[in-house]
C-alpha cells in the first residue's frame, strides 16, 4: 500500500476523567484544561507528571501565549475572556459586548497589535445571553481596559480560531454540532481596520463533527482537531493548506480530538487533547509548530 | 505528506473535452466528446489513432467482464455497445416509456448490470423522463436489457464506481447550482440490484465536487476533482471507503474529468482536453476488466 502518510503514534501523557482542552505550551511545560472541573493542569516532561497548575477557572476551555508570554484565557461557564498570572488573582479582559454578557467563550487567537479574536458559541443548553453565536475582538485601550468589538454575523456556531502568520486572514471553525449540520472551515480576510471581509468555505464536514481545535505549523498549514466515532470517517487530525486542500489525515485512537498544538523543546511534538479526558503528544508526526513568542 | 505526483502529458492536449478512459489491457480509450469519437492511445509507442466516430457526444465508457465496452452517449440519449468495426448498439434508451436524458458515466457489476447517472439539463427534456438519476441497464435472458430507476434523490449525478465487493455503489453528485451538493456518496447495493439510504462520504461545499473515479486495489476511490474557479483547485483526491482522504494530488488541467490505472500509471483526462499520466504512483487499479 503506497498509502500516503505514515501512521503516527500517539503516548498518552495525561487522562483525566472529562474533556481536556486548551492545550499552551509555556516554553518549559503544556499547560491545558480540565474544562468541567474548572482546573488548568500542567505537565512537566521532565517528570512526565501533571500538577495543578490553577483552579475556580469557571470553565476555562481554550488558553493562549501572546509574543510577550501573557496567557489568555476563554472562560466559558464565567462568559468572559481572562488573563491568568501564575500567583495572582485572575484578570479580567472583556465580560460583554454592549453590556451582555458573553455566551460561553470558547477560543482565541492574538495579534500582534495585542487584540485579542475570540469565538462565543453557546453549547450545553445554556440560555443565550448574546442571541447569536458569533466571533470578537477584544482590543486594548490606552488605560489597559480592553474594548469588544462583534466582528462576524453570520457564523453558526464559531469554536477554533487562528489569525494567519500575515495577520491578513482569520481562519474559524464553524462547527454547529446538529443533525448534518454541514460544519465547515471558513476563513474572513482581515481588512486594515481589524473588521472582516466576506466569508468564504474551505471544507465541508457534511454530516460529520467539525474541527473543534485548530493550531498552525511552521510551513503555514492548519493542524485541526475534528470528526468522531458517530459519523463519517472517524476522529482524526486534518492538516490543510491554507485554500482547504487536505494536506494529510491521521485517525486519532481516541474519541473526538478537541484541540492540539506543538510545543517541546523544538515545537516538534504535537499535543492533542479529547473530549474522553485523554492527553496526547504525537513525537513522530514529521511537522513543526513555532513558538508563541 | 507524500510527495506530489508529477503529471506529463502523454498527448498534446486537445482543445476539448476529454473524458472516459477505459484501459482495454493493450490502449487506452478514451472519448473526446464534443468531437464525437472514441481515441486510442498505446502506452507503448505513444501513438494514438481515431479508433470510432460518430459517438453522439460519448462520455464515460467502460468494460464488463467479458469486455464488451458500452459507452454513455450524451446526445444520443442511450447506452450503447462498441462492438469492433460495428455501429454502436443501444442497448437501453428508455425507462418506462420516457427517453433517458443525457447519460453522463457508467460502472458495471459482475453480472452485466450496467449502472449509469443520467442527468437531466444536459439535454432538452421534451418526451425524457422529468428527473435525474442512476439508472441500471439489467440484462435479461434473451439478451436484452431493462432499465431500472435506482436513485430518487439525484439532482445532477456524475461518476459512479463499485467498492471492491459491489456491496457499495459510490456515486459523485455534483450540482453547481448554488444551493444544491456536490458530494461523494456511497448507496448500499441490496442483492436485487436497487440501492439503500445514501451516507454522506464527502461534501465539497461550495467548489467543484467529483467528476469520474476509479477504484484503486487497495479498494480506494481515485477521484478527479475541484477546479480553478474556487477552493484548492484541480487534483487526484484519494478516498478511503468511509470517506477519509488519505492523499490529494494537484494537476496541472484545472479542471480532471476521469482517470484510470495502467499498471502503476494513472492517465487522467480534463475538460480542457489533456492526456495526462502520473508514473509509478505505487497503486494499481481495480478492474473488472482485463
Amino acid at each position: 500500500m503506497p498509502m500516503p502518510m505514515k501512521d503516527w503514534t500517539f503516548e498518552t501523557i495525561a487522562q483525566r476523567d472529562s474533556l481536556t482542552e486548551g492545550p499552551a505550551w509555556d516554553g518549559a511545560g503544556l499547560l491545558y484544561s480540565h474544562c468541567a472541573a474548572d482546573l488548568v493542569m500542567k505537565w512537566d516532561p521532565a517528570t512526565e507528571e501533571s500538577s495543578l497548575w490553577r483552579e475556580y477557572t469557571g470553565g476555562g476551555n481554550g488558553m493562549v501565549f501572546d509574543r510577550t508570554g501573557r496567557l489568555f484565557v476563554c472562560e466559558g461557564k464565567n462568559r468572559r475572556i481572562a488573563e491568568y498570572v501564575a500567583g495572582e488573582p485572575t484578570r479580567v479582559i472583556v465580560d460583554n459586548w454592549q453590556g451582555l454578557p458573553f455566551n460561553e467563550p470558547n477560543d482565541l487567537a492574538v495579534d500582534v497589535r495585542g487584540r485579542i479574536w475570540f469565538t462565543d458559541p453557546n453549547y450545553g443548553g445554556r440560555l443565550s445571553s448574546i442571541p447569536t453565536e458569533q466571533v470578537y475582538r477584544a482590543d486594548p485601550q490606552g488605560d489597559g481596559s480592553y474594548v469588544a468589538v462583534r466582528v462576524t454575523e453570520d457564523m453558526r456556531r464559531p469554536n477554533g480560531i487562528l489569525i494567519s502568520p500575515s495577520e491578513d486572514r482569520l481562519f474559524l471553525a464553524d462547527s454547529p454540532n446538529g443533525y448534518r449540520a454541514h460544519p465547515r472551515l471558513v476563513s474572513y480576510p482581515i481588512n486594515g481596520d481589524g473588521s472582516l471581509g466576506e466569508q468564504s468555505v474551505l471544507h465541508d464536514f457534511g454530516w460529520g463533527r467539525g474541527i473543534d481545535g485548530m493550531c498552525w505549523n511552521a510551513d503555514g498549514d492548519i493542524v485541526a482537531t475534528a470528526g468522531n466515532e458517530r459519523y463519517g470517517p472517524g476522529p482524526m487530525i486534518y492538516v490543510f493548506s491554507t485554500n482547504g486542500r487536505v494536506l494529510e489525515t491521521h485517525r486519532t485512537p481516541s474519541d473526538t480530538p478537541t484541540n492540539c498544538l506543538f510545543g517541546g523543546p523544538s515545537y516538534d511534538e504535537l499535543f492533542v487533547t479529547y473530549g474522553t479526558g485523554l492527553v496526547h503528544r504525537v513525537r513522530d508526526s514529521g511537522l513543526r509548530g513555532r513558538p508563541a513568542r | 505528506m507524500l510527495p506530489d505526483w508529477t503529471f506529463e502529458d502523454a498527448l498534446p492536449v486537445i482543445g476539448s473535452i476529454t473524458e472516459g478512459a477505459a484501459w482495454d489491457g493493450n490502449r487506452l480509450l478514451f472519448t473526446n466528446i464534443a468531437m464525437n469519437r472514441v481515441l486510442a492511445y498505446d502506452p507503448a509507442t505513444g501513438a494514438v489513432v481515431t479508433e470510432r466516430t460518430g459517438t453522439n457526444a460519448a462520455n464515460g465508457l467502460n468494460f464488463d467482464r467479458e469486455g464488451r465496452l458500452f459507452a454513455c452517449e450524451g446526445r444520443g440519449r442511450r447506452i450503447a455497445r462498441y462492438d469492433d468495426g460495428q455501429p454502436g448498439v443501444t442497448i437501453v434508451d428508455r425507462l418506462g416509456g420516457k427517453r433517458i436524458n443525457s447519460p453522463n458515466d457508467l460502472a458495471i457489476d459482475p453480472q452485466g448490470r450496467i449502472y449509469f447517472s443520467d442527468r437531466i439539463g444536459d439535454v432538452s427534456p421534451e418526451m425524457g423522463i422529468a428527473f435525474s438519476a442512476i439508472i441500471s441497464a439489467d440484462p435479461q435472458a434473451d439478451g436484452s436489457y431493462i432499465a431500472v430507476q435506482r436513485t430518487f434523490d439525484s439532482t445532477m449525478p456524475n461518476g459512479l464506481l463499485f467498492s471492491a465487493d459491489y456491496r457499495t455503489l459510490y456515486v459523485a453528485e455534483s450540482d453547481y447550482g448554488a444551493s444544491r451538493f456536490r458530494q461523494l456518496r456511497g448507496y448500499p447495493v441490496n442483492e436485487d440490484g436497487s440501492l439503500g439510504d445514501y451516507a454522506l462520504l464527502h461534501d465539497f461545499g461550495p467548489h467543484r465536487g467529483i467528476d469520474g473515479m476509479t477504484l484503486s486495489s487497495d479498494g480506494l476511490i481515485v477521484a478527479c476533482t475541484g477546479w480553478e474557479i474556487s477552493g484548492p483547485g484541480g487534483m487526484i483526491t484519494i478516498f478511503e471507503p468511509d470517506g477519509r482522504i488519505v492523499a490529494t494530488h494537484p494537476t496541472p488541467c484545472q479542471r480532471p474529468t476521469n482517470c484510470t490505472f495502467v499498471g502503476e500509471d494513472l492517465y487522467v483526462t480534463s475538460i480542457e482536453g489533456h492526456l495526462l499520466v502520473a508514473r509509478d504512483t505505487g497503486m494499481t487499479g481495480h478492474l473488472l476488466y482485463p
